[in-house]
């Protein structure tokens, strides 16, 4: 019999699958809804636990909140996470919806996983069913793919995923060594869902191969190349080859946040001001150096520099991004301090708005 | 070691007592670690039992949300009688304590900083439909100290939720437990209408603290004073002055004028005139400023009554007098800054004195 | 009590308010009943303090003083504070902010009342903050009646002076809460209520004069902690109208606030009469100094009247034993205070604390007072 803690109040509701079973139930200390979900503990019951007391740690936006560990029936241990109330997002017709609101909705999976990567953990089960659209239109990533002996359709031995979502190393060899690459690969995967293009041939086919070339000129967005090429190597066949969470988010940031940035150069006690309207300033101190810097919507960078130019006292070439905060000198170090001019650059911090 | 509780006690079998950290507004404070979780976490418990009667409630509405800049509620159980809160730990201290003792004021580079941080912890209780009621610098931690690497907002004590009743009626006699907590702190920062109608207050009462403590930070004064005649001033809510060495140097001043719009935004007396959090983090998403790291350091010598040295730890850093924000610092004033790479000496930017 | 010893390392101006204010603070944080009436001597004063069903302790303080400077002059000074009960030694703070007070009233007694009145305060608020840093304070609601300066008040806190005049209770002070600057008194909201300043709160305190009613006779007056007045205002006037006496009118009010709930500490203080306070007594001994409170008495004896020599000169003194049982006063240290004798003694005595007013006799007895004697250097 399932001894809870009388704090957690079974609605009667509950589930069951492949991850084991899910009961629904109210925490009267907290006044709030919760699911409890009971995993049978394994040989990697200290492994597991680390996990969840990272993942309890965890402050992401875009995951569901571990709350608790509680002990299930004989060997099982229950995980308490936090319920949302919404669509998966396999049944949501948001991201479809539009070109942003697809980026958007990208942008959110790619920070979820990335702050998951973060508290180096791994979900492994990465897939739009296992995402919610909360009632904010927040997505929130939940299921875990936590338990080990028990997988959907576990055709091979210590798979743990979901077909056409799982990287080609989860499925080739009988015993599967977990990297973060795995959660890369089904977040290509993901992207490619969302776009409404269903999942693709390549993918289904076990083991999964490669995409054939220019697939994703067939997506119904048009993708910039950068954004093709980045969820491309989110399905490269060789784990080593797909890029971190964190770049893919911030590729998807960069471009949801277009011409939204603004610079702020101080240059002989002038405020000058560069943003999506005026987009490009030159420095010049007599004969000594001069620089031109330009904002492209994405970055600020150099786009011509000569003479003695030093940015936070390195030297500077053209095309290189200006750092986000920064000093810049016209004079080299061996002039004195009246025969040089410092001109300070600040980039403002904006955030993707939801 | 004060209060009910003594260093090794464990509570509910789970939580080990560390330390006495501080007595808040209402509760005691406690270092504790959290043994089936094998990690430190904040433990509070009331004082007495008009702290008791809010308790609860507050962990409810506190444990709704979920934010980098939100000291986390973790959670909340009865014992004995006596009311636990398991609360996400910050080793540090408030922004009074941390900043506003050190310094007259904060260079808007930090002021826009703290700003945009804050009103994300604010936004995103006002997404969850929290009302936090009582933001004010104690109720804002900093954490390691002057460096500000992270900023937190915390004691919810009398938020409640947007749609909520105001339930705190208050039985007949029992007003006199209002007594074990004064508004002395918060009246500065309080919102005309929660003076005058307090049962109109919503989310634009936290936009409007939220703007009074950052005129205190960018100026070093209280947008509308100290003592009683406040209240009249707040309700009047004629826009307060900023003083001039805000904006008197270029190096500041663009930012300085931005941050002086944005909190006059926040101290509009109509309140549906102010910005909504949301709106005020995506105009701190405009603001240009950096996010190095802060440090402490002494000047060494001023040349020319324009420029000098900065020792610290690290060989000594060069500094502009333009770069300094406020009252320039004379031989040996202990001063607060940002540094940049530099040859032969690191550039300091901005320089604040400590008090 | 032994863990609350005062240490002072700031400088207000405490030496020459040292002697009468430490030993004031140890005589009001003496171990007291729960319950307690009295008459004031022949002063038409009556006091009573109660602490209440709910608190563990009794956090109100309140005392009457009178000092004879010559033959034709004399102070009276009637203080009540609230401790503020849930902030840090609510008890301690009333104790250190009513002995400070008052001993600055007799050091600064040839002060103007107004001066004397906000130094006072002042001297108390930063004694208190000196100590507590902010954490801890306590209301005060006051007046001075002096038989050549006349009669003034002061408050800080939502303690009360009500004036009382044909059964009529009106309020003359203004509660320093939100609703009582805003004149509203109907909200209890949260933040409406709570206090706007206090004795103990450092910078910022700007405590109100109270001038009195001028009229002739002078009227009654009432001082109350929110113990008492959180009573509807015309049941507290049918209370004191049906009074048989003051000392029984006070009684009743704070029993009745006991059936209302005892959430509180309740005091409240009585005087009529007032005009008498203002005529000097005759054949009192100059330089007496004494001080009265619910459980009982003290005289500070100062060997030539202060507004003679001044105190800094005048460094002997003695609290004499209660005027009831007048013995000579003998030189003792002062003992150790039994901390954990007190609060045993607090226990037990609870249980006896719904007494009723037949009781007043007993509760009038007044606790054997300490003989101290001590040299201020």
């Amino acid at each position: 019999m399932l001894d809870l803690p009388k704090r957690y109040v079974p609605n009667g509701a509950s589930d069951s699958g492949g991850f084991g079973s899910v009961i629904y139930c109210k925490d009267e200390h907290l006044d709030r809804p919760v699911a409890i979900k009971f995993i049978r503990e394994d040989s990697e019951k200290h492994r597991l636990m680390d996990e969840l007391n990272a993942l309890m740690l965890l402050r992401s936006k875009h995951v569901v909140q571990v709350y608790d560990i509680v002990k299930g029936e004989s060997d099982s241990i229950g995980i308490v996470e936090e319920y949302i109330d919404g669509d998966d997002l396999s049944n949501s017709p948001i991201p479809k919806t539009s070109y942003e609101y697809y980026l958007k909705t990208l942008w959110q999976i790619a920070s979820g996983i990335a702050d998951i990567h973060g508290a180096e953990v791994i979900h492994r089960d990465i897939k739009p069913n296992n995402m919610k659209l909360d009632k904010e239109g927040i997505v929130k990533i939940y299921d875990f793919g936590l338990s080990r002996d028990e997988g959907a359709k576990a055709v091979t031995k210590g798979f743990k995923g979901t077909f056409g979502f799982a990287a080609p190393e989860l499925i080739a060899s009988g015993f599967v060594a977990f990297s973060r690459a795995v959660d890369t690969y089904a977040f290509g995967a993901t992207a490619i869902v969302l776009s409404g293009l269903g999942l693709p041939d390549a993918l289904q086919k076990i083991p999964p191969q490669p995409l054939p070339d220019n697939f994703m000129s067939t997506l119904p967005f048009k993708l910039t190349p950068d954004l093709a090429s980045l969820i491309t190597a989110c399905l490269a066949p060789n784990p080593n080859d797909r890029p971190l969470m964190t770049h893919v988010r911030d590729l998807l940031s960069r471009h949801l946040l277009h011409n939204k940035h603004q610079a702020l150069a101080v240059h002989n006690n002038k405020p000058l001001v560069l943003n999506s309207s005026k987009r490009t300033i030159s420095l010049r101190f007599s004969d000594v150096g001069e620089i031109v810097i330009e904002y492209d919507g994405f970055r600020f960078y150099v786009s011509a520099v000569s003479g003695e130019v030093l940015i936070n006292n390195q030297a500077v070439s053209v095309g290189k991004e200006i750092p986000k905060s920064c000093v810049v000198a016209l004079g080299g170090s061996h002039r004195r301090a009246n025969e040089r001019q410092f001109i300070t650059f600040d980039v403002s911090n904006p955030e993707v708005v939801l | 070691m004060t209060g009910p509780l003594n260093v090794n006690e464990v509570i509910d079998g789970r939580y080990q007592i560390k330390s006495y950290i501080d007595k808040g507004g209402m509760q005691y404070v406690y270092k504790a670690n959290d043994l089936i979780l094998k990690r430190l976490i904040a433990l509070k418990t009331p004082q007495n039992p008009s702290a008791e009667k809010r308790f609860n409630r507050s962990a409810i509405v506190a444990a709704k949300v979920n934010h980098p800049n939100v000291a986390k509620t973790l959670d909340y159980f009865e014992i004995d009688n006596r009311q636990y809160l398991i609360e996400e730990l910050i080793e540090g201290g408030d922004l009074e304590k941390i900043i506003l003792q050190k310094v007259k004021y904060v260079d808007p580079y930090l002021v826009a900083k703290i700003f945009h941080y804050l009103a994300k912890g604010v936004a995103a209780s006002h997404h969850v439909g929290v009302i936090h009621r009582d933001l004010k610098p104690t109720n804002v931690m900093v954490l390691s100290g002057l460096h500000v690497n992270s900023i937190k907002i915390t004691d919810f004590g009398i938020a409640k939720m947007a749609e909520e009743e105001l339930v705190e009626a208050i039985e007949d006699g029992e007003a006199t437990i209002s007594k074990s907590r004064t508004v002395v702190g918060a009246l500065p920062y309080m919102a005309p209408e929660v003076i005058s109608t307090p049962r109109e207050v919503s989310f634009p009462a936290d936009i409007w603290s939220l703007g009074a403590m950052m005129f205190e930070l960018l100026t070093g004064n209280k947008p509308f004073g100290t003592g009683l005649i406040v209240i009249h001033k707040i309700i009047e809510a004629i826009p307060p002055e900023f003083p001039s060495f805000i904006t008197n140097k270029a190096q500041f001043s663009y930012l300085s004028k931005k941050l002086i719009e944005l909190i006059l935004s926040c101290l509009q007396k109509d309140a549906a005139t102010r910005p909504t959090a949301d709106q005020l983090v995506e105009h701190c998403g405009t603001l240009c400023y950096p996010t190095t790291e802060r440090y402490v350091g002494t000047v060494k010598e001023i040349r020319y009554n324009s420029w000098g040295f900065i020792s610290n730890d690290e060989p000594d850093v060069f500094f502009n007098l333009d770069s300094v924000y406020g009252e320039n610092p004379v031989n040996g004033s202990n001063v607060w800054f940002s540094k940049f790479p530099g040859d032969p000496n690191w550039r300091a930017h901005p320089v604040v004195c400590l008090k | 009590m032994h863990s609350k010893q005062l240490v002072f390392d700031f400088h207000v101006n405490i030496m020459t308010l040292a002697p009468y204010q430490q030993n004031l603070y140890n005589w009001f944080m003496r171990k007291a009943t729960n319950s307690a009436v009295r008459r004031v001597a022949e002063l038409p004063i009556a006091i009573a303090t109660d602490i209440g069903l709910v608190r563990p302790e009794n956090q109100d303080r309140s005392a009457i003083l009178r000092i004879q400077l010559t033959a034709n002059r004399s102070s009276i000074v009637v203080v009540l504070c609230d401790g503020m009960g849930g902030m840090s030694d609510g008890a301690e703070c009333a104790c250190l902010a009513i002995a400070t007070f008052l001993s600055s009233c007799i050091q600064n007694v040839n002060l103007p009342l107004q001066k004397r009145l906000v130094s006072a305060v002042t001297n108390a608020n930063d004694l208190v903050f000196a100590k507590y840093n902010g954490r801890g304070g306590a209301t005060l609601s006051a007046f001075i009646a002096d038989s050549q300066d006349g009669i003034l008040g002061i408050n800080v806190g939502d303690s009360r002076i009500y004036s009382i005049e044909n059964n009529k209770l009106s309020q003359i002070t203004v509660d320093d809460t939100i609703l009582g600057q805003l004149g509203q008194t109907n909200e209890n909201i949260h933040g409406q209520n709570e206090l706007l300043q206090y004795v103990g709160m450092g910078q910022g305190i700007d405590p109100h004069v109270i001038a009195f009613p001028k009229d002739s006779p002078l009227p009654n007056i009432l001082l109350t902690s929110d113990g008492i007045h959180f009573l509807d205002k015309q049941t507290m006037e049918l209370v004191i109208k049906h009074s048989p006496d003051t000392a029984i009118a006070v009684r009743r009010l704070i029993e009745l606030a006991k059936w209302c709930g005892g959430h509180d500490n309740a005091s409240g203080i009585i005087a009529t009469n007032l005009s008498s306070l203002l005529i000097p007594r005759l054949n009192a001994n100059l330089g007496d100094i004494e001080v009265w409170d619910a459980f009982g008495e003290v005289q500070l004896v100062s060997f030539q009247p202060p507004c003679l020599t001044g105190f800094k000169n005048e460094r002997k003194m003695e609290i004499k034993a209660p005027i009831e049982n007048k013995p000579k006063p003998t030189r003792k240290r002062t003992p150790p205070n039994q901390d954990l004798l007190h609060k045993k003694t607090i226990a037990l005595e609870k249980k006896n604390s719904k007494k009723d007013e037949k009781n007043q006799a007993e509760t009038k007895k007044s606790i054997p007072q300490l003989q101290i004697d001590f040299d201020a250097n």
